[in-house]
């Protein structure tokens, strides 16, 4: 059974630069400009794009580190959908022991001068998970899940490895039982071989106990291997969204392609024809008018300068581009 | 498990106190700065008088055994002033340095932690404090309230928060923006939790050094004060003013022990203090 | 001989002291580069694989020392030169240093200075090896800058740093190495710090480099695929050691070494199934100066027997030019 778990509804954060009195007439960044998805329960959603596409404000968003400015975050919570951008304090409280999140950097995730449980302790003292020794025991088993020893909770942060300590914020976020874990590039910052050892846990953990996740991610193997559906970002935007194995097997937008063609493959021989794009992502503060991808575009034609594309369904997988390619094609 | 707890729990302070005694100036400064202060805390112990009894039959006696450092012009054991008078001079020092690292502190997390227009505000105060000639305040705070000890501690704690302050401020500032504080928040927990418990800790470090520091200097600054006679009144006996009751000039050519003593209490204590506030500053530093 | 060798690194020992601690940094590490090829280094963090690069040229840390073995450079002309044998701040060093041999670093940001102009420190580079006026050298930079890609290079000589994207000051960084024209160039962790297609442009742009000048690249990296696409041999180190070493083909169609093996497997692959599962390395990487009375990757190695934690492996050649260090490929090894 598939149950949709979280809809984003056009969402945008644009954020305001400058300081002081020129606030008003600075120019505004437009990190997220107008993102929807859906992700399903028990599923995984991948988000990849480069440095710059808003995928990490995408991610605060919806832990609501951040306050989109407009748009609409639909939670299907017990059973009933509500709007999280709009609950009041006690349930908006309640949604954000649901929804947890995995920072890309491990050591400064923790803080250096509190014990792990000491780390773990206040967010389960005010979320009402019971007294300390109760609160002590979920340490311990929120502990052993990520398969580390309880007593480690003694422990303080420079005493571990960055896979272990990335272990131990999985563990934070595992301890709080949450139905959404947002991580934001969670094994680009630790050694190849650690990065597997994550990997594993997170999927094991998924088959566990029903999570569902949203793997923000820039490295596309990553995330195609993680994935359900990917949705890849261009500079504020989905440009077009997939399943995983559709996006790998019928990828349809130009950004898409040279992507995929541009992530170096380890195996001998595998010397494929390498899409490279023209020049740097262009600034946020000055998308270009029409398709933003255009002026780096093999395929540019006039329309893309002038006309933006809408994220459109083509086929029936549920397979959605933005492109003026794909204009009029099966609808 | 409680046991466990309580000892695994310790691991962090005992391994800073294992690097602390590493370090040679810093032991030997916190030796003699215990010296120093069992010395004057304890000061009936060592010695017999009363360092405010004046006894003129006495007066400039030269060093003996019943006055280990000789008499003053009006017979007052100087030995006995020079413990008694440390009371003085280390309370105002550290009560000063305390209270204004307090301050500094807590203006410094609510500057750092909510940014905007209540850090323009406080960095603009601070900023105030710090531009105007210290010691021109000290000199109209005195004039205007007068002298006391309590006013002295005052002065030093109004012009003295604002180091702390912009060190504190600084700190919090840029840990504002690591991800375990994001993870706090999107957890719900609230401000104030996160700024004195979470955030408070990470800058004790700093804080601790400037507070030592600053309580050596704020004893220089009383005996400059009291030398220049705008410190504490004057019977009551700090270091500073027993070398302000020296400075006459035959006193300085033929009792030269009426200012040396209480230059080297000071000199001592300052030294041993700013060793011992480096070597402390290198034991806590969580980056090691 | 067929093909000329530029560089042989023979049995390389580099230490920093931290302390009292030593740490071995570099542990016998030999290798070769013929002129004109590509040799990838892979490992992970704390592998060594900076601190052999740093070694070839002893662009070493005050801690750092080579502490034996021998670093032989065979320029186009004349005698060999043996660099591990130059003073570290010599004169024939410095000649080689940007010279014959130049290197890039892993951080575009702060590799260059920020108060003077690109042209600025192009020029003075070019013209700390050769006797050039200024003029010449902003023209010859401008021509090269044009050909690395830079729009308007004439024009974006007089700009600084921050005017730069990051992709773009690493192509900077590649024309400073390049001015000179130098013969082997070691990049270090190039593209580490740049978005995918951004290293695409810049892994695309060394091998144009190589085709055109002859350059002969020592490329450091952790990520295997960028191997896989550029390389011609390769090394894998690991706790300063390198375990396995021959050309491209050997090592990716029949790798040894239980470590080059697992490191190949831990990455997802494009178009792999999400089902299958990552092999991963258990524990961590072991403190850099742990000291081994076996093999360095023992305790983490799936097919470690008690031999492989008592004797520490000798190199061993199953097929010519295919060097790997492991117990498993010597006689009566691990399947004891």
């Amino acid at each position: 059974m598939i149950d949709e778990l979280l809809i984003a509804q056009s969402l945008i954060k644009y954020y305001r630069t400058g300081t002081g009195w020129s606030e008003k007439k600075a120019r505004p960044v437009k990190a997220v400009d107008g993102v929807s998805f859906t992700l399903y329960r028990g599923e995984t959603l991948g988000i990849v794009g480069e440095s710059g596409c808003g995928k990490t404000t995408l991610g605060k968003c919806i832990v609501r580190l951040l306050d989109p400015d407009e748009g609409k975050l639909w939670f299907n919570r017990d059973g009933e959908t509500c709007n999280i951008l709009m609950l009041n304090k006690k349930d908006g409280f309640d949604m954000r022991r649901r929804i947890q999140m995995v920072f890309q950097d491990p050591y400064g995730s923790l803080n250096p001068r509190l014990n792990i449980l000491g780390a773990f302790d206040e967010q389960l003292r005010i979320h009402g998970f019971g007294d300390r020794a109760k609160r002590r025991e979920i340490v311990a088993q929120a502990l052993e899940r990520v398969n580390l020893q309880p007593d480690y909770m003694y422990r303080y942060p420079h005493e571990f490895s960055g896979g272990q300590r990335q272990r131990i914020c999985i563990a934070r976020a595992l301890a709080m039982s949450p139905e959404l874990i947002v991580c934001d590039e969670p094994v680009s910052a630790l050694d190849v071989s650690v990065q597997a050892q994550i990997l594993n846990l997170m999927k094991d953990l998924q088959k566990e106990l029903g999570l569902s996740y949203i793997f923000i991610a820039h490295d596309l193997s990553v995330v195609q291997y993680m994935s359900d559906r990917i949705a890849v970002m261009y500079l504020g935007k989905i440009v077009e969204t997939a399943s995983a194995d559709e996006l790998y097997e019928r990828k349809l937008h130009p950004y898409t392609q040279a992507l995929l063609s541009a992530v170096p493959v380890p195996v001998y021989g595998a010397k494929k024809e390498r899409i490279i794009l023209k020049g740097d992502v262009p600034s946020p503060l000055a998308p270009p008018n029409g398709c933003r991808f255009h002026p780096r575009c093999a395929h540019c034609r006039e329309i893309c300068r002038q006309v933006e594309p809408e994220l459109r369904e083509i086929g029936t997988t549920g397979h959605r581009v933005a492109c003026h390619l794909y204009d009029g094609k099966n609808e | 498990m409680e046991k466990r707890n309580s000892k695994a729990r310790s691991s962090l302070a005992r391994r800073s106190w294992q690097r602390f005694f590493q370090n040679k100036a810093a032991v030997a400064g916190g030796v003699v700065l215990t010296l120093i202060l069992v010395l004057c805390v304890f000061a009936p112990l060592f010695t017999p008088y009363d360092p405010a009894y004046a006894d003129v039959s006495q007066k400039l006696m030269p060093i003996s055994a019943a006055h280990p450092l000789g008499t003053d012009r009006l017979g007052r054991d100087l030995f006995a002033r020079l413990l008694y008078g440390g009371r003085y001079s280390m309370f105002i020092g550290l009560a000063g340095a305390v209270g204004a690292s307090v301050i500094g502190v807590v203006l410094g997390c609510i500057a750092g932690w909510f940014g905007r227009r209540i850090d323009r505000a406080l960095l603009s105060i601070s900023e105030l404090f710090s531009v105007f000639p210290q010691m021109l305040l000290i000199l109209l705070c005195v004039a205007l309230m007068g002298q006391s000890v309590a006013n002295m501690i005052w002065v030093f704690v109004l012009t003295g928060w604002s180091g702390v302050f912009r060190i504190v401020r600084s700190r919090i500032l840029s840990l504002r923006e690591e991800p375990f504080v994001e993870s706090c928040v999107a957890n719900g927990i609230s401000g104030g939790s996160i700024m004195f418990r979470q955030l408070l800790p990470n800058t004790i470090g700093p804080v601790i050094v400037h507070t030592t520091l600053a309580t050596a200097g704020f004893i220089l600054a009383e005996a400059g004060l009291s030398f220049l006679g705008m410190g504490v009144p004057n019977d009551l006996p700090t270091w500073g003013n027993i070398i302000n009751a020296a400075k006459r000039i035959d006193v300085i050519v033929n009792q030269p022990m009426q200012w040396i003593a209480p230059g080297v209490a000071i000199s001592l204590f300052v030294l041993s203090i700013n060793f011992l506030g480096d070597g402390l500053r290198d034991a806590f530093d969580p980056a090691q | 001989m067929e093909q000329q060798m530029i560089l042989r690194v023979k049995d390389l020992q580099t230490a920093y002291y931290v302390g009292k601690r030593r740490v071995n940094a570099v542990n016998g590490v030999s290798f070769e580069l013929k002129r004109g090829e590509t040799l990838g280094i892979v490992g992970e963090s704390g592998c060594g694989k900076s601190a052999t690069a740093h070694s070839i040229l002893q662009l070493l840390p005050k801690n750092g020392r080579i502490e034996g073995g021998k670093v032989e450079y065979f320029p186009k002309e004349g005698e060999p030169v043996c660099l591990s044998e130059c003073k570290r701040t010599g004169r024939k060093m410095r000649e080689m240093r940007g010279g014959e041999i130049s290197m890039i670093f892993q951080d575009p940001l702060s590799s260059l200075n920020p108060v003077y102009t690109i042209g600025d420190q192009i020029i003075e580079m070019l013209r700390a090896h050769e006797k050039i006026s200024k003029k010449q050298a902003a023209v010859r930079a401008a021509q090269l800058l044009d050909k690395l890609g830079i729009p308007d290079a004439e024009k974006r000589l007089r700009d600084y740093p921050h005017q730069f994207s990051g992709g773009m000051k690493q192509r900077v960084m590649i024309a400073i190495a390049m001015i000179c024209n130098p013969s082997l160039l070691i990049a270090d962790e190039p593209t580490t710090a740049l978005d995918v297609t951004i290293q695409a442009q810049i892994l695309e742009l060394m091998q144009q480099i190589q085709q055109e000048y002859g350059t002969s690249i020592m490329l450091i990296t952790h990520n295997m695929g960028i191997v896989a696409e550029i390389c011609d041999s390769v090394a894998v180190m690991y706790m300063g050691r390198v375990v396995e070493y021959g050309s491209l083909k050997q090592v990716f169609t029949n790798p040894k070494h239980p470590y080059t093996v697992a490191l190949m497997q831990s990455v997802p692959v494009l178009g792999m199934g999400k089902d299958k599962r990552l092999v991963s390395i258990e524990g961590a990487t072991p403190d850099g100066s742990t000291v081994f009375k076996g093999c360095p990757f023992a305790d983490r190695c799936t097919k470690a027997g008690p031999h492989c934690f008592d004797h520490p492996p000798v190199e061993t050649e199953p097929e010519p030019g295919h060097r790997v260090s492991c117990h498993l490929y010597t006689e009566g090894g691990a399947a004891e």
